[in-house]
């Protein structure tokens, strides 16, 4: 949470860590750009010599992913499944992080390790037999069945996440608010939560984010167009005749605006929650 | 009728024993230190009344209600910790208030109580800012500050001055004694820290190994404690303690030496103490090889040894001896304290009649 600079340096020092720190930013946000550009440019222009501002902007893409394609239904389809990833993390992580932090429970550090271990695991290897047990118990091909499976990487993010969060929080601050007339309960929703908020900002987005960009699970769950997610509907334009850059750049965009909305409105708890282990508070 | 009355109270960790049976009776105004060394219980014993952690069994009275099994929020109690605790999230003004809110106390009269509060602790200044703006004696400051706007029935403290410079830490001392003066509520407070337990205490309860060793007032553990490990926990510099034989109105110490027995000093093996103190210059008397002088201003301190066995002597100052000297040293035998080398139990002696210190 510190900005402080680390001494003088020199200018020249100085114009070479800005200029590396430009050109970073221009590596990673070109692809962003070029994206947002492609969405807006007639199909001549990017077909023939595509510059690097468009000379024209149309939003013929736009208009056409969203009034001929399933593409609002897919959005929404991942928006569902996002949300519910984001809600189900919150509540359960919170409490088995918070559980095994605060609680004397047998082999705890196994608890925490055990779901590391299953974070390691690409999602294909664990997809196929995911899938199989959803299939047994009717579940194959819902939004549900995907839900679960993106679970499956969250969780085990979130708590290992939280758990340091709420191990460096002084029990004493819930045994002060407790004296001062709290319930266990009441210290933990008025004292520990509030002082989580960056905590679980960062797991929030973090979860939201593995969700709303997974291909893997979603190839492997779902089958049925009306239940397909905005990756799986992007990945099918790429057909076997026709390649519709245009469209494919714009649903993209799309597919990045919650992020970038998520990212601009939580960004200051979010930097505060990746580096509160750095620093001895 | 007791403020706090402790019935018995044991703490057990599965097979570990951290507190045997402490009863004790806390008055309306007294000011109880639990004293002794780091893991003899005392934590355990505050928080088990704090109700932070559960009684394994015995009794707690607070304010003549039976609170043994209630949370810590029924029992009109408040705590300051050790390293304060303060809700590193709310302003100082939050902190104070919070316990107050929390009990439905009007907004009006909360804000009364606080500024109150702040007033006596000279923190008015400090209301608005948040804890990680303030200095340690600040944050100790708010700490009792959010403990003195609850206005509960008894103060719990667990080692409140052992993160502040030794400075800072006399200073509040006098003031944590001023205040729970002026307030007149029970309090227990929690230190290892034997001048603060002698400075605050109206009774010291010292414990070692989860168990009571003596409860009195700090001058009555000071004159006559209760066991070999009271006589050297309590003092400073320790007292002096020897392996010695009573006979003919002598104590032999094993090295040789004698020193004039107490009066009805019964003959036979004991461990004799004598504080560095009570010990004074004589002519002829333990003859005592000075290996250093420690100049402590108004005082001088010798350490030295006699034979083989080491001792201290507190003198007034004294300009003249130098380390290598020899010099002889006696004490009145009503100070000589004699304890059985078995049991370490203080052995009776005359000047001990009408002792009103209590054994647990
Ligand atoms: N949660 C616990 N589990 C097991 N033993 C404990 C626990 N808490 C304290 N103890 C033991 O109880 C004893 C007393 O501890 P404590 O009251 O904290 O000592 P003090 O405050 O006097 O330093 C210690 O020996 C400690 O190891
Ligand atoms: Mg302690």
């Amino acid at each position: 949470m510190t900005t402080g600079s680390t001494g003088r340096r020199s200018p020249f020092a100085s114009a070479a860590i800005y200029l590396a720190a430009a050109a970073i930013a221009l590596y990673s946000a070109f692809p962003i750009y070029w994206m947002i550009s492609s969405s807006l440019r007639p199909t001549q222009e990017m077909l023939t010599a595509p510059s690097l501002v468009p000379s024209r902007l149309t939003l013929q893409y736009y208009y056409s992913l969203l009034a001929q394609t399933d593409y609002p239904q897919q959005f929404l389809n991942s928006l569902v499944v996002a949300l519910a990833t984001v809600a189900i993390t919150m509540v359960l992580s919170v409490m088995i992080a918070y559980g095994v932090t605060r609680q004397r429970i047998r082999g705890k550090k196994a608890i925490v390790a055990g779901m590391l271990y299953a974070y390691m695991f690409p999602p294909l290897l664990l997809a196929i037999p995911l899938y199989t047990m959803f299939a047994l118990v009717g579940l194959n091909d819902t939004l549900l069945s995907l839900v679960i499976s993106h679970l499956t990487m969250t969780m085990p993010l979130g708590v290992w996440f939280l758990w340091g969060f709420f191990k460096a929080m002084p029990f004493e601050l819930e045994e002060a608010a407790m004296v001062d007339g709290c319930t266990r309960l009441g210290a933990f929703l008025r004292v520990v939560l509030p002082l989580s908020v960056p905590g679980l900002v960062t797991v929030a987005i973090f979860a939201f984010l593995l969700s709303w960009t997974d291909y893997t699970f979603a190839l492997v769950m779902i089958g049925s167009d009306a239940n397909k997610t905005v990756p799986l509907g992007l990945a099918s334009m790429i057909g076997a005749f026709d390649l519709r850059w245009g469209d494919i750049m714009a649903g993209s965009t799309l597919i990045a605006l919650p992020l970038f909305a998520a990212f601009v409105m939580l960004s200051r708890y979010f930097v505060q929650g990746l580096t509160a282990g750095a620093v001895k508070g | 009728m007791a403020e706090v009355s402790l019935r018995t109270i044991r703490k057990t960790y599965g097979s570990v024993t951290a507190v045997e049976e402490v009863s004790l009776d806390i008055a309306r105004g007294e000011l109880i230190v639990l004293l002794g060394p780091s893991g003899c219980g005392k934590s355990t014993t505050l928080r088990m009344v704090a109700g932070l952690e559960t009684i394994t069994s015995g009794t707690l009275l607070i304010g003549g209600r039976d609170v043994t099994s209630l949370e810590p929020k029924d029992r009109d109690i408040a705590m300051v910790f050790q390293n304060y605790a303060l809700y590193p999230h709310k302003t100082i003004r939050a902190n104070m208030t919070f316990g107050l809110k929390m009990r439905g106390v009007e907004p009006a009269l909360a804000a009364e109580r606080v500024e109150a509060a702040a007033e006596m602790l000279g923190i008015t200044h400090l209301l608005d800012r948040k804890p990680r703006q303030l200095s340690g004696g600040q944050m100790q400051r708010v700490a009792l500050g959010r403990a003195l706007v609850r206005d509960p029935a008894v103060f719990l403290l667990d080692e409140p001055l052992s993160n502040l410079d030794a400075k800072l830490r006399v200073r509040m001392r006098e003031e944590i004694a001023l205040l729970q003066k002026r307030i007149g509520k029970a309090m227990i407070y929690v230190t290892h820290d034997q001048t603060e337990a002698m400075t605050l205490a109206d009774r010291i309860v010292i414990m070692r190994d989860g168990r009571v060793q003596q409860i009195g007032a700090p001058l009555e553990v000071y004159d006559r404690p209760q066991n070999v490990f009271v006589a050297g926990f309590i003092g400073s510099p320790e007292m002096n303690l020897f392996q010695a034989e009573i006979a003919g109105g002598l104590v032999r110490l094993d090295g040789g030496a004698t020193l004039p027995a107490p009066d009805g000093a019964r003959d036979g093996r004991v461990v004799a103490g004598v504080r560095p103190e009570a010990l004074e210059l004589v002519d002829r008397g333990v003859p005592l090889s000075v290996r250093a002088v420690e100049q402590l201003g108004s005082q001088t301190l010798l350490v030295g040894g006699v034979g083989e066995m080491g001792m201290r002597v507190m003198l007034g100052r004294r300009d003249d001896i130098r380390a290598g000297a020899t010099v002889h040293v006696s004490a009145d035998p009503a100070a000589i304290h004699l304890f059985d080398p078995v049991t370490e139990e203080r052995l009776p002696s005359a000047s001990d009649a009408g002792d009103r210190s209590t054994r647990a």
